[in-house]
């Protein structure tokens, strides 16, 4: 029996289980916007990322309807430019990045066995920040449309003589205030790791969500001043006369393509980076076997992030830039699929001969891995010059992207969903409507963008707003649509799966997975101080030690 | 090295295994080269160990406490971009509020006093948890009030003294003797809580000065039990 010792003589006192108290709305009201509990801060990441993941889609939906036959007439123009501009800068700026920024803030405190961020109040400033940035977006709806530019908003087209309204305004102060709220929390989340890792915790054990969550922190501290730069002088020339971006007045639009694609570039590795970590922690899980080749996970990561900031103009080999500067980016992007291709060699053979335990984390996690390398490989294909230049600017690159994209950052981000989401909440997700969820979404996602290879080989531009008949574009663009409305469904599934899981779900206990790391060691959801006691670590597996007095990962000479 | 083992998953998809401790199994621990480690239940985790194996005693925790001025500062920062879209008088207006929220947020202040607080005594019965209510006054041995509960928890009450600038420090468990109504009263001195926490001091009320010792303990938390 547990005891203690009262501070008035000779009584003990003997705790029993109770229920955490009723508190009122308003109590968590103010709870939440003063918290500065990394694990609180987590959640409202993950629900603004969400939010604006069904906002996004809607917007996509839109786009789609409007392309699903020919001569479409659900959009005018300028709506459709709108539509794909914000569904495009919604999913990259509001979803992709608060939703990774909620899992490194939940989970690597936990991870490192630390019981909060590095700088917690900058973090709270952080969430801020990107809240006030995401409405800031939106409301320019209200004041002349919203931003009509393609999420890459090349100049001259943002400049006021061809984009009057306010629309691009709204769009480049909210991507500072998104820049800075970014940087805040990398810079927060790479101090975190390398200051308050719990005692034994070395780099050489360290989880491999932590290693890549690192990894993207650093992208994108070095990337962001970039487009932040970028977004300035575009406000500038918009409001203060400047003339960075206007040709006729000795300022390059190509400027603006060099400053966003040098953030544009590290930008999908800073999408795709966690997701691998996120995967290299579910696989060994699922496959009830340590992860082959860590060492090469985790330094591939960093030999990722060193190339991201060397292929930035591969995505401007139309723009006429000189053989030499073609040959060097072509080779740097045939370069980066090294290290990517170490990645997934290592994921199989971490499956190979393990025991596998079939569930939706593992299911999404496996399709990841199916899905990912078709992006990986097309992308590879766009790295040939020749081949880039028939292509470009059609819809072979806004296939290539989503695979990117959707098959490996939102199929990677389902998995962590299902994964961690009984740790976050205390409740598992039903296993029978993660099914539903998943062949949905699976399917979906391959009716939706495999067509669009196809459709951009038959010279299907890219933000086109719609086209004749005859072209030959008719079918793929109908499949592309009917598989959008099955990833809405599938969405639809797992919002539906996480209201009730949350209500009625299987308690997950602390560690409903039989997992290794150190997060799985506390309560689910944990205690505002994660650890009673700091957790002390021998090896890459704390939490299978602890279950293994006998048989511990250190006593055979690994880590 | 590879360790793999037979596995199952139920329904709900959580696995259970050879690596997996039985729920209902009791806590034990074994002897080994790395000390006592305890095979944890899944329902329970490293707190179920450390609850076991310390006695409650828990580490020197410092959490930080909650603060407005993140929040503030946004929207300080966003009225100052809204001024470069319309009126340039919101860039003075947010950079003054800028300033003015970044000067607060660095005065205020963030002692931790020590650590969570667990198994604390309740004057006439009651749940520990609804008598640390928000604005509860925290007095010392001799009377003195030290600041007021500013966020009130079961697991680590956090105390708030003064304004400009603002000291927050949470309420070791060591520290405190007995909870009344709207008071918690210290085991230390007003002196004592400067050393420890460094902060300011008023006089308490007198219907809040302690009059005498706690005669009748009960709490739906915890039950009580006798020494022998």
């Amino acid at each position: 029996m547990v005891t203690a010792t009262s501070p008035t003589p000779g009584i003990t006192l003997v705790p029993k289980h109770s229920e955490a108290p009723q508190r009122s709305i308003g109590y968590h009201i103010k709870d939440y916007l003063t918290t500065v509990d990394h694990k609180k801060i987590g959640m409202m990441y993950l629900f603004v990322g969400v939010f604006f993941f069904v906002a996004g889609g809607i917007e996509a939906l839109f786009v789609r309807l409007q392309l699903a036959r020919p001569d479409g007439k659900i959009l005018n123009p300028e709506q459709y430019n709108q539509m794909y501009t914000m569904h495009a800068t919604t999913m990259v700026f509001l979803f992709a990045i608060p939703v990774l920024a909620g899992f490194a803030n939940y989970f690597v405190p936990l991870m490192i066995g630390a019981r909060d961020m590095a700088f917690p109040r900058m973090n709270a400033l952080g969430i801020w920040l990107l809240i006030c940035g995401g409405v800031m977006m939106n409301t320019s709806l209200f004041f002349g449309g919203l931003p009509n530019a393609g999420w890459f908003a090349y100049a001259p087209n943002t400049l006021p003589e061809y984009n009057p309204s306010h629309a691009m305004d709204f769009w480049a102060v909210s991507l500072t205030l998104l820049g800075i709220s970014s940087i805040v929390g990398s810079i927060n989340i790479i101090v975190t790791i390398l200051k308050m890792r719990c005692p034994g915790m070395r780099f050489n054990t360290l989880p491999l969500f932590v290693w890549t969550a690192m990894v993207q922190s650093f992208l994108l501290v070095f990337a962001l001043p970039s487009l932040t730069t970028a977004a300035v002088f575009l406000l500038m020339d918009r409001n203060f006369g400047t003339n960075f971006f206007k040709a006729g007045a000795g300022g390059d639009p190509l400027l603006w393509q060099h400053l966003f694609w040098a953030f544009g570039h590290p930008e999908v590795y800073i999408l795709i980076l966690p997701v691998f970590g996120m995967v290299s922690e579910i696989l060994p899980v699922f496959s009830r076997k340590p992860i082959f080749g860590y060492i090469f996970i985790a330094w591939s990561s960093v030999a990722i992030g060193f190339l991201s900031f060397i292929v930035w103009a591969h995505h401007m080999f139309d723009t006429g830039l000189p053989s030499a500067a073609l040959a060097f980016f072509a080779s740097s992007t045939t370069l980066i699929a090294i290290p990517t291709a170490v990645k997934v060699f290592n994921w199989t053979a971490t499956l190979w001969a393990g025991r596998i335990v079939v569930s939706t984390p593992l299911l999404f996690a496996v399709s990841f891995l199916l899905m990912f390398p078709i992006g990986g490989l097309s992308g590879v294909s766009l790295a040939v010059v020749p081949f880039d230049w028939q292509v470009t600017d059609t819809y072979y690159v806004v296939a290539h992207i989503h695979y990117v994209f959707f098959g490996g950052s939102t199929l990677g981000l389902f998995a962590a969903l299902y994964y961690w989401f009984p740790k976050m909440t205390g409740r598992m997700l039903s296993e029978k409507l993660g099914m539903w969820n998943f062949w949905l979404i699976f399917l979906g996602m391959n009716l939706t963008f495999f067509p669009m290879h196809m459709l951009g080989l038959l010279g299907m531009p890219r933000r086109q707003w719609t086209y004749h008949e005859g072209l030959g574009w008719n079918l793929y663009n109908l499949i592309s649509t009917v598989g959008a409305f099955m990833i809405a469904a599938g969405v639809a599934v797992f919002l539906v799966n996480a209201i009730l899981s949350l209500v009625k779900g299987t308690r997950a206990g602390a560690d409903p997975w039989d997992a290794w790391t150190l997060e799985w060691a506390t309560t689910s959801p944990p205690a505002e101080y994660n650890f009673a006691r700091t957790p002390v670590v021998r090896s890459r597996r704390p939490l299978w030690d602890l279950k293994h007095p006998d048989d511990q990962d250190w006593m055979h000479g690994g880590h | 090295m590879s360790h793999t083992h037979d596995e199952t998953h139920d329904e709900s998809g959580r696995i259970h295994g050879s690596s997996a401790v039985d729920v209902q199994a009791p806590v034990e621990t074994k002897s080994t080269e790395a000390g006592n480690i305890a095979l944890i239940s899944p329902e329970e985790g490293f707190d179920a160990y450390d609850a076991a194996h310390h006695h409650g005693e828990h580490e020197h925790i410092h959490i930080p406490p909650p603060s407005y001025w993140p929040i503030l500062l946004s929207f300080a920062v966003t009225i100052m971009m809204i001024g470069l879209l319309g009126s340039r008088i919101w860039i003075v207006v947010g950079a003054v509020l800028t300033v003015a929220c970044i000067f607060m947020w660095g005065s205020e202040g963030s002692e931790s006093i020590a650590n969570a607080l667990t198994n604390v005594p309740v004057m006439g019965g009651g749940d520990a948890d609804d008598k640390i209510a928000n604005g509860a006054q925290v007095i010392t041995t001799d009377g003195r009030t030290i600041g007021r509960i500013t966020r009130a928890s079961e697991s680590s009450p956090l105390v708030r003294a003064g304004w400009i600038p603002t000291r927050y420090g949470y309420l070791a468990r060591s520290f405190i003797d007995h909870i009344e109504e709207g008071a918690i009263y210290l085991t230390i001195t007003e002196a004592e809580a400067k050393n420890v926490g460094n902060v300011k001091t008023t006089p308490a009320g007198p219907n809040l000065t302690r009059t005498e010792q706690p005669k009748q303990i009960t709490a739906n938390t915890f039950v009580i039990e006798k020494e022998s």
